[in-house]
């Protein structure tokens, strides 16, 4: 072989080890072996030529294919789509149903706050309003949510969006429930194969996955939080002094304090799971 | 753009209308290379599938029970001193899939004649 012939094929080599890391033992020697004997028989057809730049292109190519597949791979190999809605939403209850409930309460208790001490004349009783419907909205949502998580979900999404509008300030802890809704209620869906929509239950992606995604988002909301910080004195009202605070001053700290602090434990616990997870993994792996 | 159930795509009627000709001609199992070899020079274009598609593809068809495959005897492999390789098969199914692809694509012909016609 000449040189740029044993740099593609240790090209190829490399590329199908990476992207059949982690399959099913099974898929990943047949595709391995596949292509070897594949580049074999290309390197030594008498009919090709300029082999190794047509390897390469074959490889190059197929890229965007190879990693489509072991997407696909990975879900199939974890059979989420076959395993009972009851086993999916099991551990997603352990932890979003207390965390949102803490939400909800919150938001009713700001809610409510704003009704007895907000500025009628600037408008806090609109905002106040707001709150509630939405706190209403939200709760209702979350008590349905175990009998009915698709509906439950969904009436969770709506009453956070409600919480969005009537505070930009909130958009941030909004979106953190609206994510982690679409997460529970299972409405994030997939395609199979023949192109049939199915639902893509959490355990499709693996934990770790999942909540390093998670520390993304918190880390976002953190970086909001952050500009929020930054820029609040530049949109204080005139007559919000520290002598004279007014209520949606506070409201809106109070607010921000939440979500932020949502998004640093939704952090530190994502982070410690992940580290379990990994874990768990290699020591599965190992036996 | 997701595809319809039951739908088959371009490349897979490709590679079921070459596993019949091959079929025709006496080769019941051919592999990866020599597939795509064929579909270029059916094709009539100047590059061979690129791995991951044609891979996929006979990895999908084969799971849609369109294709069927088993892995060469060890000791041909070692006697012509080459990897194994891995031999597919048109599967009665996939012989209904190419009559129903072909039957579309006369009905397409048939309605719109001018499409044909230099």
């Amino acid at each position: 072989m000449t040189g740029g012939e044993t740099l593609v094929v240790g090209l190829v080599r490399c590329w199908a080890r990476l992207y059949t890391r982690g399959l099913a033992v099974d898929e990943r020697e047949r595709r391995r072996l596949e292509l070897e004997s594949d580049v074999w028989e290309h390197l030594h057809d008498p009919d090709e030529q300029a082999t190794s730049r047509a390897v390469f292109g074959r490889f190059l190519r197929g890229i965007p294919a190879d990693v489509r597949w072991r997407y696909r791979t990975l879900l199939d190999s974890r059979g989420a789509r076959h395993r009972s809605y009851d086993m999916t939403t099991t551990s997603r209850f352990q932890w979003w149903t207390p965390t949102t409930m803490v939400i909800g309460v919150t938001v009713t208790a700001l809610a409510l706050l704003g009704l007895g001490f907000g500025e009628l004349e600037s408008g806090g009783w609109i905002i106040a309003v707001s709150w509630l419907v939405a706190a209403v909205v939200l709760l209702a949502g979350l008590a349905v949510l175990r009998r009915r998580p698709v509906v439950g979900s969904w009436t969770v999404i709506a009453g956070c969006v409600l919480f969005g509008l009537a505070e930009p300030l909130a958009i941030p802890l909004s979106a953190l429930v609206i994510l982690g809704g679409l997460w529970t209620g299972n409405l994030v869906t997939s395609h199979d194969e023949a192109g049939t929509k199915v639902p893509l239950a959490p355990r499709q992606f693996s934990l770790t996955e999942r909540w390093y995604a998670w520390l993304g988002v918190a880390a976002g909301l953190g970086a909001v939080g952050f500009i929020v910080l930054l820029v609040w004195p530049a949109v204080t009202p005139d007559h919000c002094t520290e002598a004279n605070p007014c209520w949606e001053d506070t409201a809106a700290w109070a607010t921000w304090i939440l979500s932020w602090m949502a998004a640093l434990v939704t952090g530190g616990v994502g982070l410690v799971l992940a580290g379990l997870r990994l874990v768990v993994r290699h020591r599965t792996r190992l036996a | 753009m997701r595809r319809k159930p039951g739908a088959i795509l371009p490349l897979e009627a490709s590679i079921l209308e070459t596993a019949v000709s091959l079929s025709t001609a006496g080769i019941e199992q051919f592999h990866g290379f020599e597939l795509a070899k064929r579909l270029r020079g059916d094709e009539g274009q100047q590059r061979l599938t690129a791995h991951g598609t044609l891979y996929k593809a006979l990895t999908r068809m084969e799971k849609a029970g369109l294709l069927e495959s088993v892995w060469e005897n060890p000791d041909t492999a070692v006697e012509e001193g080459r990897p194994r390789r891995r031999l597919y098969s048109i599967t009665s199914k996939g012989r209904v899939a190419v009559a129903r692809v072909e039957a579309e694509q006369a009905a397409a012909s048939n309605l719109d004649p001018g499409l044909s016609t230099p």
